[in-house]
């Protein structure tokens, strides 16, 4: 219990039989975790000090306004920006020392997946897995990965200039599914999506932490968080104001924490 | 994974038609160039070696005459060039292409295409080695100039690092790419031109103009390679560090416009400024002082010719020239020349030493612009810089000090118990003489000639080189600093 308690003063999670379990297993091994993370920007502080630990098959949604520090969040753990002080761990490794090695076990979707528009979904699939050190893979296999990613039979041969911003993010999952990676790591990924492809993207989600990934998600979707997270967090000014199990409260409440928080 | 970079590189270049047709433009203006230039070198050699024919019959079926009167008659060297010429061009434009070896007098060679020339050529003709030297350059920076800069802005520069790709490595795919594409358009260049070259030059067998050709083509292929590779590695670093990939394409057209088309033309005017080259008034002025104190030959009433006949008469212990074993004149013309060799010596190799000094300064500029030592080292390799028409020049010099004291000496033996009128306009020689003469015959310098002379060159492109991956190497951190 006492690991949220710097975090959540507000609301923690009710010490019945079925939180308690859960809480245990997210000590076990969390593959994503962040002590005392800060990120201050002179003087602007945009984290302060978040500690967080994200359990395999755990799926986390960070909630907040823009400018709340869920990209920073994100942005630290790919090691893309520095931290003024803390640690991002990724399966265990900090990842401003191993840099190059907790990229090998994350995959990352960012709002609108960049690819090269001159190549192909398949050649662009190809090459970035390529990268990510799976040479193994066959025209047949890459094709797979796109099609569970529900890109259409079509889309894999035309080059990505033509795409539209859903199938991009399709390719953007498909690179994912094909790392193989234990940790996502998401930045607002279905905003600007249809219900369908959201929906979709969603189901994805969920096969995906049965098999044990663990997924962070910065989103705006708040039934999204709820219908698909195990745990959401809200954020506020660099801070994590709360903190917990999806299935502890519905819809409305949900809203109207967020709301609340979002007030004061 | 390096390879991989690479090849994805290339195609995505291929695929985008900017370079496509760049690399055709710079393809076509190649072989033009290489085509027109073979077949001008073509031409002119075999013009040259017509005249070179010609001139040397003119000279062994000039008739019976007096030995003095055919030093006035006289020869022309013509300057050879080797095959690479018509690759790169380089100062051949300011440099003569014929001498005119004559009694009494070093000319200097004559015939410079740039006096027909308006001054809008200073820019330089087309040429192989204008499109290698310029245009092949500007190729590069278009290619390399979004490498890096331009990921960034489309964000697949994020999406690449969230892979776990090594900066390093990247950067390495980027240079490798760089090197494909840039392979994808030279290559057929080479290929194409080595046939043209083969096609004009072929029977070129003349051992003069072939001298360590292998070894100079060689040679020149790698300080090409070596611009090229420090200009994609300057390329990188700046599509690395600059903010957009409109800054970096500012910067490299910036670079270009200062290191290769304004130093190397301010390298010229700086040389000229620090080491000045006499007025051919001044220069004519130089030798007729120089010159005053000779025995006058052609003139038995000047007081110089009385006072040097004085004296060899007293050397010999003779009352008149008539005694003497051997004609006088023929020694008084020797004694004139020989004054004079002194005296082109001190103008001439003043002159000479001027070019080099000159040259020394323009391949200072090199430490500023890779342009600057790639066109030394190119025209160099080619046969058409300063030191090459330097080295004609001496040679037709010294072929002309070597026709001269031949005739003399001819005089000075044949001419005996003649007056002074008869021995300078009576005594006749023939063909048996002129044929004493031998064809002239220049040898091009060989490559270690080369090489020793253009060491602060070959330094600097190697620092350019050391320089460009240096700073790739230290900008290659930075890849995703602004992500």
């Amino acid at each position: 219990m006492t690991e949220y308690q710097t975090i959540s003063n507000i609301r923690q999670p009710r010490p019945d039989e079925k939180g308690a379990g859960r809480t245990a297993a997210a000590t076990k091994e969390a593959l994503i975790k962040a002590v005392s993370l800060r990120k201050d920007y002179d003087g602007h502080l945009a984290l302060k000090g978040l500690d967080l630990q994200i359990a395999p098959g755990e799926i986390y949604c960070l909630l907040g306004a823009n400018g709340a520090g869920k990209s920073t969040t994100i942005n630290l753990f790919l090691d893309f920006i520095k931290p003024t002080s803390g640690q991002a761990f990724i399966n265990g490794f900090d990842v401003q020392e191993h840099s190059t090695e907790t990229k090998k076990f994350l995959a990352y979707i960012p709002e609108i997946v960049m690819l090269y528009r001159n190549l192909t979904g398949l050649e662009n699939l190809r090459y970035f897995s390529g990268l990510a050190g799976h040479d193994h893979y066959t025209d047949a296999d890459l094709r797979s990965f796109l099609n569970e990613a529900g890109l259409p039979k079509d889309a894999p041969d035309r080059r990505v200039g033509g795409y539209s911003k859903g199938m991009r993010q399709k390719v953007g999952i498909a690179i994912a599914l094909a790392k193989q990676a234990k940790v996502l790591l998401l930045d607002e990924p279905t905003s600007g999506l249809d219900p369908k492809a959201s929906n979709e993207f969603s189901e994805l989600l969920l096969k995906l932490s049965q098999e044990g990934v663990s997924i962070l998600m910065a989103t705006h979707d708040l039934f999204r968080a709820k219908e698909t997270g195990t745990r959401v967090g809200i954020m506020r000014h660099g801070e994590l104001v709360d903190d917990l199990f999806t299935e502890d409260i519905g819809h409305a409440d949900l809203e109207r924490l967020y709301l609340e928080h979002m007030h004061d | 994974m390096i390879w991989r970079i690479a090849q994805k590189e290339l195609l995505e270049t291929i695929r985008d038609g900017r370079f496509v047709w760049t690399g055709v433009v710079v393809f076509v203006l190649f072989i033009t160039a290489i085509g027109v230039g073979a077949q001008r070198y073509s031409e002119d050699r075999a013009l040259r070696q017509v005249a070179e024919q010609e001139d040397r019959e003119l000279w062994l079926n000039q008739g019976d005459k007096g030995p003095h009167s055919a030093g006035h008659y006289g020869v022309y060297a013509f300057k050879p060039a080797t095959p690479l010429a018509f690759f790169d061009p380089g100062f051949n434009d300011y440099t003569g292409t014929l001498q005119y070896l004559e009694a009494h007098r070093e000319n200097q060679a004559s015939y410079k295409p740039a006096t027909d020339a308006t001054a809008l050529q200073r820019f330089g003709d087309l040429s192989g080695a204008m499109v290698l030297q310029l245009l092949t350059p500007l190729l590069i920076f278009l290619l390399c100039f979004g490498m890096i800069a331009g990921e960034r802005e489309d964000g697949t520069l994020r999406q690449l690092m969230s892979m776990g790709v090594p900066k390093m490595k990247l950067v390495w795919g980027k240079a490798a790419g760089a090197g494909l594409a840039l392979g994808v358009v030279l290559i057929p260049c080479i290929f194409v031109s080595a046939v043209l070259a083969a096609l004009f030059i072929q029977g070129d067998g003349d051992p003069h103009t072939m001298v360590d050709f292998p070894a100079k083509l060689a040679v020149i292929v790698l300080v090409y390679l070596v611009f090229f590779a420090s200009l994609a590695a300057l390329a990188l670093s700046v599509s690395i560090r600059a903010r957009s990939s409109a800054a970096a394409l500012t910067a490299l057209i910036g670079f270009w416009i200062v290191a290769g088309l304004l130093i190397p033309r301010m390298s010229a005017d700086v040389s000229k400024l620090m080491y000045d080259t006499p007025s051919a008034f001044e220069l004519a002025d130089t030798i007729q002082k120089g010159r005053e104190a000779g025995p006058r030959a052609h003139e038995p009433n000047h007081p110089n010719h009385i006072a040097f006949k004085k004296k060899v008469l007293e050397e010999y212990g003779v009352d008149d020239v008539d005694d003497l074993p051997f004609s006088f004149v023929g020694l008084a013309f020797q004694a004139d020349e020989e004054l004079g060799f002194k005296v082109f010596d001190e103008t001439f190799g003043g002159i000479r030493r001027t070019f080099e000094k000159q040259n020394r300064v323009r391949q200072f500029f090199g430490l500023f612009s890779p342009f600057v030592a790639v066109k030394t080292l190119s025209s160099a390799l080619s046969g058409t810089d300063v030191h090459y028409a330097n080295d004609f020049s001496k040679a037709g010099e010294s072929y002309r000090r070597n026709m001269v004291t031949i005739l003399n000496e001819d005089i000075k033996q044949n001419a005996t118990g003649m007056t002074q009128y008869s021995a300078e306009w009576g005594y006749r020689a023939n063909k048996s003489l002129w044929e004493k003469v031998p064809p002239f015959d220049f040898d091009p310098p060989g490559i270690q000639t080369i090489l020793g002379r253009n060491m602060f060159s070959i330094f600097v492109l190697f620092l350019w080189l050391t320089g460009g991956f240096g700073l790739l190497y230290m900008s290659a951190k930075r890849v995703d600093s602004q992500l």
